[in-house]
Parts: structure tokens; C-alpha cells; sequence
């Protein structure tokens, strides 16, 4: 298992070469040149010259590439295009915004297509399972941006309950130590400065789970039934065991494999859906700062995110691979 | 077949949203009252699309920016609120020497910056030099681009004595003045920059209406007002630009008085911010102008009959009205709000049988074949390229012209036509100096129409035109320019160079709480006027 573990995160840094080399090409062969934009459409062809030196884009791409990968080994994700900040800055001031709704809404949207995949499986055929199959078509096929404007529509403008959109409380900004605001206002001991910003996350969170929720849900309840033909549960039935615990003990735990595989992946379309919830709400995140640099071809801020997302990607995949073993004890690493 | 049946899910999406918002949004009539005298106090939240990249007012790169480093700031001369006539602001007068290529500046005395220090000559010639000399000690913490196109004849900066400085051009340049109403052209406090040159463009220091206290990246910028300002000291106690990317939920931020003033209106949205009583619609003449250019170097386009066929043949009212919602019917080939805009032309109608009689005097009675190029995604200045170059093909047919369309990518597109290799191009333009200097010489002087470098599309060659810019160049005095932007833009007309499609309106909504904002000409608003209705 540690063999495997090891020699999985051995193969990372290889992964992490290759989505950076295939970025920076990807990149540059994208229609664009990023020093005709940046210099403007006024600009004379000596300008687009001198902004392109201002940015070594008149190298050779193999020592751009070599020179960007010796910035990022000695940690230096190098200077937006665009204002000349450094990209980790750039992406410090936005990371807390979408873990702190990245998260919540994973483990929200887990936990609800669990319960949701058990009670269907369970009661197949009922109207529950009807019920759940019905709205876990909807969280898949209804898209992210006009679920995001009925939730505000109902919740933020008729019954003014939750803020519309934006991220912060009325009081402004919380330097706290982790950076995200519910946390920090609770370390700070101001429960109600927490409690604001609690309901600022309440529909980003909800709209961002809505996608991993249906597939959980799916993914549980067809494994599930898989499952319950085996023959091990209909001997646990016969030995006189009560239907609930056949289900939690012996049926749900072999079912979740394929769940958490779904969880795995479901990875991806988190980060294209908060680049969505992110611009209904106002949601000042990564994911709009992603659109953002892309349109702007800003590279180094594009080949920094992109590699970001392949990191998490990846680790996600060796988390998941590695969580077989200890869902089903069957499985070895050897 | 996936994409069509997701293409009318998300319409079917957009219809509900649209009539669920208008449900919403409309509600019942408020009540009139006599205007008050202004009250002070009061926070203004202004939504608005997109984040600011810089808010170094010399370093800013698009409208977002400027819109609000345009308060920190203040420039030597400024333009007279709703209009474009250039008015003394940091500088107190000015004198035009050595045959119009060295201005001399006299300064306001007493203005300083929101640290302290004074504005003086030597924070001008820091100012310019910044931004123009590359050996510029603090040069290299910015990309200027946009500040060196505007102050492309600029060579040198120099202070003469303490409230007195010169600025040397390359050749008589008489849209300088105007230039220099940019907010390019903000004086910045050297101290503040020498303090942090790196991170001056987060927490610029000027000596403009309001200050920065806090930016929080892709949420708002919250500015509070100078109380020491040297003219109208701002009405509101704070400013906040917020960013709700999102056009609906902007739109539902205003009606629930989340935010006070919005711009970037979509067209949808318009019309349900038309119907709320507690709401105002502005709009008002902007700079920004669409046309579609022939390449005169390509045949038939040579031929002013061709030329002027195409304007009859074009429906260009019902094409404004389809896709250039927000905008007016272009009059003239530069927008109406610029000076030196002439009232009298009046260009030619929508007349196919006209248009199909000159094609046959040009011996084209069966028509021809050419194409259009023109972007392949919407800009501010043209919304809805690909369709409005269909209907524009449409209309073309009637008449026998076939056209083929070229969807490019701006960069590309600007490598073909720049090169002359389009029959057509269907552009726009928001100017880089609102002075008719930007469309009278950029886009029709001979010099501007080398192969590979052009911004003159058209490739319109004519020496008695031409002649005309150089005066205008070397007039100082503005009704002198503005008759002779006159007489060429009657040289225009007459050689029916292009055909001038829109002019894009500057639309803001506000809830009716606000006072005076106006947006000007140029976009941006002179925020210390504004106040609100307790």
C-alpha cells in the first residue's frame, strides 16, 4: 500500500511536466498574439515589438519554456502580462474565496447524493425513487447560471432571506489567519461577523453542489441495487440480520467504489461549475480569474492555474485510487 | 444536434429569467419631487461588470480602469463636464511655441496630493517622463501602452521653473491639448511613487476628488472622498465600485437598491430597467462608431459610384436598429458629440433601385463578387458582427453583389486588413484621443495607409486631403480646426469613402435617489458632483 502510495506520488511531478509542457504549447498556438493585445489596437508595429521583448516573447519558445520552468522550480510563478503583479499574489488574494466554496459544497453535495442514491435504492420504484431520479436529472441537465438567478430571485429579491451575491459581510474584509471568512470570524470571536458571511455562502454553496449531488446520487443508487442482487447480502437477510443494517454494513460499503471514483472525477466539472457560480454570485474566486487571464492571454497566470488544476486533478485521482483499499479490503496495491 | 438542442435550452433558459426579471423589476410609480439643493454625505455603489487591471491612472489599459483612477487623478486641462471642449484644470494656461511643437504649461498654484505634497513642475516632468523614457528610473513598473500611443509626439518633458513646465513634440500637433485631457495624463505624486514605485498601481496617489482605501480584487474598489480637494469637494462620503459580473444579477442588485448605478447594460436588460418607476435610464452620445470600410485598392471599390451603391443599398436604419441596440444611426463618419462634427451633410438613404441604377452606370449591372471581413466575437463598438454582416450580405444581394463573410479573430483580422487583403472590413472604434484628429487623420490620411501598418482601412489616397490635415494639425485655435474638419469631412462625402453604420450611445441606469451623475462623452463621470436624495 505505501509502495504503491509512494510510486503513485512518484509519478506526479512527471504528470505535472507534461500538462506543463502541453499549456505553454497549447498557449502559443492559440490564435493571439498576447503583445498585439496588450499593446492595444492603436499601437504601432514598434510598440508590439517592444512589448513583445518586454515579455521575452521573441525567444526561442524552447528557452521560454526551460526559463519558466526554472522560475516555477524555485517556486517564482512569475508577473501577470496584464499589471505586473505576481501571479502568486494574484492567486493568493482569490484562493480562499473558492476553497472556502469549493469544499462546503463537495462534501454538501457528497453527503446529499449519498443520502439521496440510498433512500432510491432502498425504496425502488416508490415515488421516492422517482422523486430522486427526478432531481438528480435536474441537477445534472439544469444549467449552473439560471439555477444561480432562481435561487436569487426567490431567496435574495421576494423573500430577501440571503444577500445577492458578493462575498463579504457589510463590515468589509477579515484579515484572519486562514482566510476564510465564516473561520476566521469565529477565531476572531465575532459570531455574527461569521454568521454574515455564512449566509453570503448559503445559494453559491447550494448552486455549486447541485452537479456532484446528482451524479452521487445516480452513481449510489445503480450501485446499490448492483449490489443488493448479490448473494452475500441475500445470506445476511437469511441469517436474520435487519434490513438497515444489511444495507449501511454490507451493502453500501461495496457500493461505494464506484462512488467514489465519480467523486474523483467530479473534480472537473466542480472547477468549470465555480467559475459559474462564481460569476452568477459575484463570487470573487479563481474561476473568474481564470476567464479573466485566458481572454487577456495573460501566460503566466493561464500555465500557473492550468498546472494548479492538474495538481489538484492528479492528487485527487491518487486519493481516490487509494481509498479502493480501504473501502474493500479485497483490493491490494502490490 | 447535442449543441442545437443546448442552444434552445438555454434560450428557452434565457426567455424564463427575462420574463421572471421583468416580474420583478417592475414596480409601482414613485412619487416626483422638486429638486432639492444637494446634500452631502452618503456612500454610492456603482456596479459594473468587470474589475479594474491597474489603477495607476498613466498605466490604465481599458475603460474599467480609468473609470476609476479618473478620480484619483487630475489632469493638466480636463473637458468640460458633458461635453468635449477642453477647459484649464491642473494647468492654468498654456502657450503654444516654436511653431506649435513646444507647449508651455503654467500651473494651479496651492493643489496638492492626497499625501501632502505639492503639485508642481517637477511632479509633471516626473509624471510624463515616467511613462515616455524608457531610462526612467521607474519606467520599468508599468507597460504604458496605451499612454504611448496617446502621446506618440511627445519627445520631452522639462520643468522650467517651479509651476511652469514645456513639453516638446516631434511636429505640430494641435489634438495635444486634448490629449492631455486623458486621464493617461493624471499627475501622480513622485513621493508615493518613489515610496512603493512596485505597488503604486494598487494605491495610486494623486491629487483628484476621491482616494483609494481598499481594493479587494474582483469584488470592489472602495474610494472615499478628499476632503482638502482644491475645486468642488466631492458630495459623497465614498464611492465603491462593486463587480457583478453576472448581467441579471446586476440588474436585480439595482432594483433591490444593492447597488445604486449601474453600467453595462445588455440589450435584454434595458428595456425591463426602462420599466421600473424607481429607476433612470441615461443615455447619452459616446465616441464609440462602427463602419464598414471597401478597400479602395481592390476593384470595383475604386469606382465612387460602387462606393456610393453601397450606401443606398445598405438598410443601415434597420440594421442599427436590430444589432446596435443602445446606439444611434451613424450621421457622418465621425460620432455626433465629437467637435467639429458637421450638422449639414446628409448622407445618402436606403434606395435599392438607386443603388442597382449606379451599379449599372459603373458597368456592374450584373452585380459582383466580394466578401467582408469583420470579428468573430462582439465588441463594444460592434455587438453582433456575425449577424449584422448577414444582413448586410442580405441586403447586398438584392442588388447582385454576392458577399462572402471572413469571421477572424481581432489580431488576424488586423494583420489582413492592415495589409490590404480585404475587399470590406466591418470595424468600429473607440477613439484613442477624442479629437476628430483620431478618425479625420488616423483613418483617412494617405499616411496612414501604408501596406502592413494602415489604420486608414479604406486605403483612401488623396493629396488635397491630406493637405487639409496638416493644417488642422498646426491650428491651435479650435474653431479654425473645427472649420477645417469640416471642409474635409465634405471631401468624404463626397468620395462616399465608407459607409458609417452607428454611433454607440453611453447608457447608465441609476435608481432615482441619485443626483447628477452624467456620463460623459468619453464614459466617465465626474463623481464630486454627484450626490444623493436623503
Amino acid at each position: 500500500m505505501l509502495r504503491y502510495a509512494l510510486r503513485q506520488l512518484a509519478y506526479l511531478p512527471m504528470v505535472l511536466l507534461g500538462a506543463s509542457l502541453l499549456i505553454f504549447l497549447l498557449l502559443r498556438a492559440l490564435p493571439g498574439d498576447p503583445a498585439a493585445l496588450l499593446a492595444g489596437e492603436w499601437a504601432t508595429e514598434e510598440q508590439v515589438v517592444r512589448v513583445r521583448q518586454q515579455l521575452h516573447l521573441d525567444e526561442p519558445l524552447y528557452v521560454q519554456y526551460v526559463a519558466w520552468l526554472g522560475d516555477l522550480l524555485r517556486g517564482n510563478l512569475g508577473r501577470s502580462f496584464r499589471n505586473g503583479e505576481l501571479v502568486s499574489t494574484e492567486v493568493a488574494a482569490r484562493l480562499p474565496a473558492t476553497v472556502e466554496l469549493a469544499v462546503p459544497a463537495l462534501v454538501l453535495g457528497v453527503a446529499a447524493g449519498l443520502v439521496l442514491g440510498l433512500l432510491a435504492a432502498t425504496f425502488r420504484g416508490t415515488w421516492w425513487d422517482n422523486g430522486v431520479m427526478v432531481l438528480s436529472l435536474a441537477g445534472i441537465a439544469v444549467p449552473v447560471f439560471w439555477m444561480g438567478l432562481m435561487l436569487i430571485m426567490l431567496f435574495s429579491v421576494k423573500l430577501t432571506w440571503l444577500p445577492l451575491g458578493g462575498r463579504f459581510p457589510a463590515e468589509g474584509a477579515l484579515t484572519g489567519p486562514t482566510g476564510f471568512l465564516v473561520l476566521d470570524g469565529i477565531l476572531a470571536g465575532r459570531p455574527a461577523y461569521a454568521w454574515d458571511a455564512a449566509r453570503h455562502l448559503v445559494l453559491p454553496v447550494i448552486t455549486l453542489a447541485l452537479f456532484p449531488m446528482a451524479t452521487v446520487a445516480r452513481v449510489t443508487r445503480s450501485s446499490l441495487l448492483e449490489v443488493l442482487q448479490q448473494d452475500y447480502i441475500r445470506t445476511a437477510r437469511a441469517k436474520g440480520l435487519a434490513r438497515v443494517p444489511v444495507l449501511m454494513r454490507h451493502a453500501l460499503r461495496n457500493a461505494l467504489i464506484p462512488v467514489v471514483t465519480i467523486v474523483g472525477i467530479s473534480i472537473g466539472p466542480l472547477v468549470g461549475g465555480a467559475v459559474l457560480t462564481e460569476t452568477v454570485y459575484g463570487w470573487p474566486g479563481l474561476g473568474r480569474y481564470v476567464v479573466a487571464v485566458v481572454i487577456g492571454r495573460d501566460f503566466p497566470a493561464v500555465q500557473a492555474l492550468v498546472l494548479f488544476a492538474a495538481l489538484l486533478f492528479a492528487t485527487a485521482n491518487v486519493l481516490v485510487d487509494l481509498s479502493y483499499a480501504l473501502i474493500d479490503p479485497r483490493i491490494r496495491f502490490e | 444536434m447535442g449543441r442545437a438542442t443546448s442552444g434552445k435550452v438555454r434560450a428557452l433558459a434565457i426567455a424564463v429569467v427575462l420574463g421572471l426579471l421583468a416580474w420583478v423589476v417592475v414596480a409601482a410609480p414613485g412619487q416626483a419631487a422638486p429638486t432639492p439643493a444637494p446634500q452631502p454625505g452618503g456612500t454610492l455603489i456603482f456596479g459594473r461588470a468587470s474589475d479594474a487591471v491597474t489603477l495607476d491612472p498613466n498605466d490604465s489599459p481599458d475603460t474599467e480602469s480609468t473609470l476609476v483612477s479618473g478620480l484619483i487623478g487630475d489632469s493638466l486641462v480636463r473637458f468640460k463636464p458633458g461635453t468635449l471642449e477642453v477647459q484649464p484644470w491642473l494647468a492654468r494656461s498654456w502657450q503654444v511655441l516654436d511653431n506649435g511643437t513646444r507647449w508651455r504649461i503654467k500651473l494651479r498654484d496651492g493643489v496638492r496630493f492626497t499625501d501632502g505634497t505639492p503639485v508642481n513642475a517637477q511632479a509633471v516632468e516626473f509624471t510624463f517622463k515616467r511613462m515616455i523614457d524608457p531610462n526612467h528610473p521607474y519606467n520599468k513598473y508599468g507597460k504604458w501602452n496605451l499612454a504611448l500611443a496617446i502621446y506618440e509626439q511627445l519627445r520631452d518633458v522639462k520643468a522650467v521653473d517651479n509651476m511652469t513646465v514645456d513639453f516638446v513634440l516631434a511636429e505640430p500637433f494641435a489634438p495635444f491639448l486634448t490629449a492631455l485631457a486623458s486621464p493617461r495624463g493624471s499627475i501622480v505624486s513622485p513621493t508615493a511613487v518613489q515610496k512603493d514605485p512596485q505597488n503604486f498601481f494598487k494605491a495610486p496617489v494623486g491629487s483628484g476628488p476621491f482616494k483609494v482605501v481598499e481594493w479587494r480584487k474582483d469584488d470592489r474598489i472602495v474610494l472615499e472622498r478628499n476632503d482638502q480637494y482644491w475645486e468642488q469637494v466631492p458630495y459623497l462620503e465614498r464611492v465603491i465600485f462593486r463587480v457583478i459580473p453576472e448581467n441579471s444579477a446586476r440588474v436585480l442588485a439595482l432594483v433591490r437598491g444593492d447597488i445604486q448605478a449601474m453600467i453595462a447594460i445588455d440589450p435584454t436588460s434595458y428595456e425591463v430597467l426602462k420599466r421600473n418607476a424607481f429607476l433612470i435610464v441615461q443615455q447619452s452620445p459616446g465616441l464609440q462608431h462602427s463602419y464598414l470600410a471597401p478597400n479602395l485598392l481592390k476593384k470595383p471599390f475604386d469606382d465612387v459610384r460602387v462606393r456610393r451603391a453601397l450606401y443606398h443599398a445598405i438598410n443601415r436604419k434597420a440594421l442599427v436598429d436590430n444589432f446596435w441596440i443602445g446606439a444611434s444611426l451613424a450621421r457622418g463618419v465621425m460620432p455626433t458629440a465629437m467637435l467639429g462634427f458637421h450638422e449639414g451633410l446628409k448622407w445618402p438613404e436606403y434606395d435599392p433601385e438607386k443603388a442597382k441604377a449606379l451599379l449599372r452606370e459603373a458597368g456592374l449591372a450584373s452585380g459582383f463578387k466580394t466578401s467582408i471581413s469583420t470579428f468573430d466575437r462582439g465588441r463594444s463598438h460592434t455587438p453582433e458582427p456575425a449577424k449584422a454582416a448577414q444582413t448586410i450580405q442580405a441586403d447586398l444581394a438584392k442588388v447582385g453583389i454576392q458577399v462572402d463573410i471572413n469571421l477572424l479573430e481581432i489580431n488576424a483580422l488586423l494583420g489582413d486588413v492592415r495589409a490590404a487583403r480585404h475587399d470590406m472590413y466591418m470595424a468600429g472604434f473607440n477613439p484613442l484621443i477624442p479629437d476628430a484628429w483620431t478618425i479625420m487623420f488616423t483613418q483617412f490620411d494617405s499616411r496612414r495607409a501604408i501596406i502592413g501598418r494602415a489604420n486608414n482601412f479604406s486605403f483612401y489616397r488623396n493629396p488635397e486631403y491630406d493637405a487639409l490635415n496638416d493644417q488642422a494639425n498646426q491650428a491651435a485655435n479650435p474653431r479654425i480646426r473645427a472649420s477645417i474638419y469640416k471642409k474635409m469631412q465634405e471631401i468624404i462625402y463626397r468620395d462616399a469613402v465608407r459607409v458609417d453604420i452607428a454611433d454607440v450611445d453611453n447608457v447608465v441606469a441609476f435608481r432615482n435617489v441619485v443626483q447628477n451623475l452624467k456620463n460623459d462623452p468619453v464614459g466617465s463621470f465626474y463623481m464630486q458632483y454627484v450626490w444623493m436624495k436623503k
